[in-house]
C-alpha cells in the first residue's frame, strides 16, 4: 500500500516544488520539459477559452476563481481576454511569482475548501489540482466549497480523469473518478455536460465541465 | 460578441423584422449568419407575426441612430408566443436605464433570456437584449452558452428557481452597500473636480499678481538702465569719484587768502 501524503506534507510539497522548478513544468507535468509544458498549457488554455464561451467584454467582465492557480498561467491568460480572476493557492512562493508578474489577477492564498467571498463567480476552474489532494475528506469540501460558488447559470470546470474509479498515481496524485464527480456535483445543482480529454502526449486528464441549474 | 454572431443564437428564425430604421448596416450584419431563407423586413403595425419572427431594434439616446422604447412597444406586443426579440441598447452598459425597456417588455408577456456586451460597435450598440414572447417561464438560459435559444422546453424546475430567487435577494443585498460606496465614490469625485477647478483659479490669479509684478519689475530695471545711461547720472559718479582732500580744499578755499 502506498504511504498518501497528508494535507500538511502536500502544501510543503508543492509550495517546495515552486520554488526549486521552472515557471511552466513547476505547476505543470514534470516528465514534460519546458518547451512541452508551454504546448501543454496552451493547449489546456485553449479549451478552457471554448468553455468560458464568447463572453469577453471588459466593461462588463466575467468573474473567474482559478483556484489553485499556481504560478497563475491560466489566471494571467484570462485576465488577457478582459476578465476579472481571482487566484487562489496555499503556496506563498507561486503567490510571490504571481503578484511579481501581475497582468491582473487579484491572487490570495488560500486552499480550495477554505475559500470564502461575498460574490459568486461566473466561472470556477481547477486545471490538475483536485487530483492533488489525497485526503478524501478534505478533496470533497473542496469541491462542495468550489461549487457553492458558481452562480445559476455558470460553469464549473474540473481537470481530472474522465473514467470509472478513483486511480492513485504515487503518494501524491489520485485521480477520482467519473462515478464520483458526478453524483457529488449533481446533488450540489450541477448539471454533468461533458468530460473531454487532453488529448495530449497521451494524458488520461481531461476537463470536466458542469453548469449549475439549480 | 458582435453583432453578427447574436442570429445564430435564434432558433429557427423565419423573418426578421427592424423596428428602427438603420439602413443596411444592421441589416448586413444580421443577415450574414441568419437562414438564407429568412426574410427581412420593416415594421409595419397590424402586419401578422409569426412564431419564427424575430423583432429587432436599435435602441438608446440618440436619435439619429436609435429609437425609444415607446416606438418598439407595439412590435413587442404584437409579438406571437415563441416570437423573439433582439434589441440593441445604445448606452453605456455600467448607465443602461433599463427600466423602462423591463416594462414594456414584461407588459408585452416577454421575458428576458440573455443580456450580453457587444464589441466593436461604436456607440451604436453596446449590449444585447435577447427575449422571449412567452406564456410560462421559459427554460433558464446557460448565459456562457453559445448554443441557440430555446423556448418551448421545459420550464425551469423548483430548484432552479429557488436558486435564482435565492441569488436575486443575496445579490440585492450585497448591491445596496456596493450601491451606496459607489454613490459616495462619486460624490467625493464631484468634491474633488470641484476642490481643483478653484485651485486652478487661485493658481490662475497668482500667475496674475506675479505677471503684474514681473512687468512693475521690468519697467523698473528699465528706468534704471535710463538713469544709468543718463549725462546727470555719469557725472554724479565722477563727482563722486573725486578725493575728499580735494573737496576739502575747495571748501576751504577761501579761507587762507580772505582779507582782515
Amino acid at each position: 500500500m502506498t504511504l498518501r501524503l497528508s494535507d500538511a506534507e502536500t502544501s510543503k510539497f508543492w509550495n517546495d516544488r515552486h520554488q526549486r522548478l521552472t515557471d511552466l513544468r513547476s505547476g505543470g507535468d514534470v516528465s514534460y520539459d519546458e518547451a512541452t509544458n508551454s504546448m501543454f498549457y496552451l493547449r489546456r488554455l485553449s479549451m478552457l477559452m471554448d468553455r468560458i464561451g464568447l463572453q469577453n467584454n471588459r466593461v462588463a467582465p466575467l468573474y473567474l476563481l482559478d483556484a489553485g492557480c499556481g504560478k497563475g498561467y491560466f489566471s494571467r491568460e484570462l485576465a488577457k481576454l478582459g476578465h476579472e480572476v481571482d487566484g487562489i493557492d496555499r503556496s506563498e512562493a507561486a503567490l510571490a511569482q504571481c503578484r511579481e508578474l501581475g497582468g491582473g489577477p487579484r491572487y490570495y492564498q488560500s486552499g480550495l475548501s477554505e475559500w470564502r467571498t461575498s460574490w459568486l463567480y461566473d466561472v470556477v476552474l481547477t486545471v490538475d489540482v483536485l487530483f492533488h489532494i489525497m485526503d478524501d475528506a478534505e478533496w470533497e469540501r473542496s469541491v462542495r466549497n468550489l461549487a457553492s460558488l458558481v452562480r445559476l447559470g455558470g460553469k464549473l470546470i474540473i481537470g481530472d480523469w474522465g473514467q470509472d474509479g478513483d486511480h492513485l498515481f504515487g503518494n501524491y496524485q489520485i485521480c477520482r473518478g467519473r462515478n464520483t464527480y458526478v453524483p457529488l456535483l449533481e446533488a450540489c445543482g450541477m448539471r454533468f455536460e461533458s468530460w473531454e480529454s487532453y488529448r495530449f502526449r497521451r494524458s488520461p486528464i481531461g476537463f470536466y465541465t458542469f453548469t449549475r441549474i439549480g | 460578441m458582435l453583432v453578427r454572431e447574436l442570429l445564430p443564437l435564434f432558433e429557427n428564425v423565419t423573418t426578421i423584422v427592424e423596428v428602427s430604421e438603420s439602413g443596411e448596416a444592421l441589416r448586413e450584419q444580421l443577415q450574414l449568419r441568419a437562414p438564407s431563407d429568412a426574410e427581412y423586413r420593416g415594421y409595419a403595425a397590424g402586419t401578422t407575426m409569426e412564431a419564427g419572427t424575430l423583432v429587432v431594434a436599435l435602441l438608446g439616446p440618440d436619435p439619429a441612430s436609435h429609437v425609444d422604447v415607446a416606438t418598439i412597444a407595439p412590435a413587442l406586443r404584437e409579438l406571437p408566443v415563441g416570437g423573439r426579440a433582439l434589441l440593441l441598447l445604445g448606452w453605456p452598459v455600467p448607465d443602461l436605464p433599463y427600466h423602462q425597456m423591463l416594462d414594456e417588455l414584461v407588459a408585452a408577456g416577454c421575458q428576458v433570456l440573455q443580456v450580453v456586451p457587444i464589441d466593436n460597435s461604436g456607440n451604436r450598440a453596446h449590449c444585447a437584449v435577447l427575449a422571449a414572447r412567452v406564456d410560462r417561464v421559459a427554460p433558464l438560459r446557460g448565459y456562457l452558452s453559445d448554443e441557440p435559444v430555446v423556448v418551448d422546453g421545459a420550464t425551469p424546475d423548483l430548484r432552479a428557481l429557488l436558486r435564482l430567487i435565492g441569488e436575486k435577494a443575496f445579490t440585492d443585498l450585497l448591491g445596496r452597500p456596493l450601491r451606496q460606496k459607489l454613490a459616495e465614490a462619486g460624490d467625493r469625485v464631484a468634491e474633488q473636480d470641484q476642490r481643483i477647478r478653484q485651485l486652478e483659479k487661485e493658481l490662475a490669479a497668482r500667475d496674475a499678481t506675479i505677471a503684474g509684478v514681473e512687468r512693475r519689475l521690468a519697467a523698473a530695471r528699465s528706468d534704471n538702465a535710463k538713469l544709468r545711461a543718463s549725462a546727470t547720472y555719469r557725472v554724479g559718479r565722477v563727482m563722486v569719484a573725486v578725493p575728499g582732500r580735494i573737496v576739502r580744499g575747495w571748501r576751504k578755499r577761501g579761507t587762507a587768502d580772505s582779507p582782515g
